[in-house]
């Protein structure tokens, strides 16, 4: 079996073969992120094409083959954040209701519910929101570092943030899900 | 606030778990529409100095198309094309005899060549004067003497005066003659000049054997228009030379050089140029591509996109290449079509600035609003597949260079990518010039003017791939 070094060097020399093979080990995963990270299934297929095909043209900058899964995954991220600014900057979150929620309400039959039924939670929140959402509680980034890649203020990723949270929380609630037991 | 502050939420850990490592399959068809779009192989960038060197041998293969078709000219050139229509043509006299061996060897001693004194039989009957005149080189030896007769020959001919200094260059491989058609023909002498060379066509082996020959017996006239001086061709070991017979007498060379004169036929002079025995050409072109974009903001994102710049780093460096067909549809309009593919990158950089991240205040009371700029570079190697369709208006046809002036519509599909199809407006200025029997080398500035525009991936964009390019290109007549 070919390594995935050796795989991204085919790759960089645009063997078609190569490329499949690439595609299928990354597809679910890079699917997924184009799942969290967007509003509907169409919209998820979008990005992922456009994230494939920006993938295999700049591959060839990619000077540390062992990095290809981070890099893969910035990429899509990144892909997805330019289609967010391109066609969602206009949206404003005015619908927005500011029902503060107490920390102590943590949901806790979470784990009841499937990646499905949470995803769409998520795919729910305003785009802001989602995009904030993703980037720090599951991806990982920094305020700061979502500040620079959104162009906000930290602060502002702060704020987006809490709302985020506090908006699942209050799609919980219907689902009976109002409390959560820390373990 | 706590939550912000909380770096181990468990909210965000239940989330975090779930989805850090979340893969969800996608539709199998999904990579049936991006295979398409996924850089191939062979076709990416050819290297610019590929393209210099397709240019290079493109240009000197033309040269030397040119530099035979001009040898092949000089040597297959015949008396019956020279001569006009109605003028006999009679076969050449070959008179060795011993007496001439003595008389050329004599010659060649002291003069080594034979000027001959030629002129235009009507102008000699009013110039008879001049054509008395002393040839000017009598011994000539070298190649000196003979750059001195084109020299010569060359100032007769702006002086308008139909008078030639001929000179038959002992052991020469090709005729003296031709020598000073191909001077005049390069100097471009003086158009009301256009008397063609009757003479004969001579050319000797190194072995100095005569291989073929003419002579126009008949339109030798001496001094005062009548036909009477013959002229014998013969050769020795060293060269060929030329004598005349007056009267079917011999007499001596030194005597006759002065009277003995050739008929100068006077011939409408040959336009290669426009010699359309065939309709049909076929063409082909390389040029290298400077894009020069018409970049706009999209739509509303005008307002937020600002500070678009080019690259200058050779990144808006491209090349294209062209095949077809050219009908001439009239003496001044040809009509071309082809094939033509496209390589074009571009390479913009720009600004956008953003307020996306409009949320309310937790008091409900505002809106916090946050600014901020990112910038953005649209970037992408395209390869275009077109049709295109021409006219051409050929409005200055000089002896060598023609001038023309193209007007088109090209139809460019995009092979990768989004696969958008582009159309431009194509004009051009174009020179072309003769460089074989049915060669034409040609070259077109040319501008190409998109149609429609292109967007980049965000859509922010809106870019119209202009192109001005250098192209070079042969014609080739069909036979």
């Amino acid at each position: 079996m070919v390594n995935e070094q050796e795989l991204v060097k085919a790759c960089q020399n645009n063997d078609r073969k190569a490329q499949t093979a690439f595609y299928n080990l990354y597809k679910g995963k890079l699917m997924g992120v184009c799942r969290r990270y967007t509003r509907t299934p169409d919209e998820a297929e979008d990005i992922y094409q456009e994230a494939f095909v920006k993938i295999f043209n700049n591959i060839h900058t990619l000077e540390k083959a062992g990095a290809v899964g981070a890099w893969v995954r910035k990429t899509v991220i990144h892909t997805a954040i330019n289609y967010y600014h391109a066609n969602l900057k206009f949206q404003q979150n005015t619908d927005y209701e500011n029902t503060l929620l107490s920390n102590d309400d943590y949901p806790n039959l979470l784990a009841n519910l499937s990646n499905e039924e949470l995803l769409t939670l998520i795919n729910q929140l305003p785009d802001g929101y989602r995009m904030v959402f993703n980037l720090y509680v599951i991806d990982g980034y920094s305020h700061a570092e979502i500040g620079q890649m959104l162009g906000v203020s930290e602060n502002t990723s702060k704020s987006q943030l809490s709302r985020a949270k506090e908006l699942l929380r209050k799609q919980l609630k219907p689902m009976g899900i109002i409390s959560y037991e820390r373990t | 606030m706590n939550a912000l502050d909380n770096e181990n939420d468990p909210f965000e850990d239940v989330f975090r778990n779930r989805f850090a490592d979340f893969e969800s399959e996608p539709d199998f068809q999904l990579w049936n529409k991006i295979e398409p779009q996924l850089p191939v192989k062979p076709t990416r960038k050819i290297p610019y100095w590929q393209i210099s060197a397709i240019a290079l041998i493109m240009l000197l293969s033309g040269l030397s198309v040119y530099h035979f078709s001009q040898s092949s000219e000089e040597n297959t050139t015949t008396l019956a094309e020279v001569l006009p229509k109605g003028m006999p043509k009679t076969e050449p006299q070959f008179v060795p005899t011993k007496g001439e061996k003595t008389s050329l060897n004599n010659n060649i001693e002291n003069s080594k060549g034979l000027p001959i004194n030629i002129s235009s039989p009507e102008k000699n009957r009013e110039t008879s004067d001049d054509n008395q005149t002393t040839p000017l080189f009598v011994a000539p030896q070298t190649d000196k003497i003979l750059k001195n007769v084109r020299k010569n020959i060359i100032a007769d001919n702006f002086t308008g005066e139909a008078k030639n200094e001929i000179f038959i260059e002992p052991n020469s491989e090709k005729n003296a003659i031709y020598e000073i058609e191909s001077e005049n023909k390069a100097k471009k002498y003086n158009k009301k000049n256009k008397e063609k060379l009757n003479l004969f066509a001579t050319r000797t082996s190194n072995k100095g054997i005569v291989e073929n020959y003419h002579k126009i017996n008949e339109n030798i006239f001496d001094v005062q228009g009548n036909k009477s001086p013959l002229f014998n061709v013969f050769n020795n070991n060293q060269g060929f030379s030329l004598t005349t017979l007056n009267s079917k007498d011999y007499s001596l060379l030194s005597k006759d050089f002065r009277k003995l004169k050739l008929k100068y036929v006077t011939l409408p002079k040959e336009d290669k140029y426009f010699k359309e025995s065939k309709p049909i050409d076929l063409y082909f072109s390389v040029m290298p591509l400077l894009n020069y974009y018409t970049i706009t903001p999209n739509g509303n994102d005008a307002n937020y996109v600002h500070g678009i710049a080019v690259n200058d780093d050779g990144d808006r460096l491209g090349f294209y290449t062209q095949s077809g067909v050219i009908f001439t549809l009239s003496e001044r309009f040809k009509l071309r079509t082809g094939l033509t593919f496209t390589n074009t990158n571009h390479s913009i950089n720009y600004q956008i600035r953003t307020d996306s991240l409009v949320v309310q205040s937790p008091d409900n009371k505002g809106v916090d609003v946050s600014f901020a700029e990112i910038n953005q570079t649209y970037s992408q190697s395209a390869n275009y597949l077109g049709t295109k369709i021409e006219l051409q208006y050929l409005f200055l046809k000089g002896e060598e260079l023609t001038h023309y002036v193209n007007v088109g519509v090209e139809g460019a599909y995009r092979l990768n990518g989004n696969h958008q199809l582009n159309g431009f407006a194509n004009f051009a200025y174009g020179v072309t010039r003769q460089i074989g029997d049915n060669a034409y080398l040609f070259v077109e500035p040319t501008f190409s003017y998109s149609l429609n525009q292109q967007s980049d991936s965000n859509a922010f964009l809106l870019v119209k791939p202009n192109k001005i390019g250098f192209n070079i290109g042969v014609n080739f007549k069909i036979k």
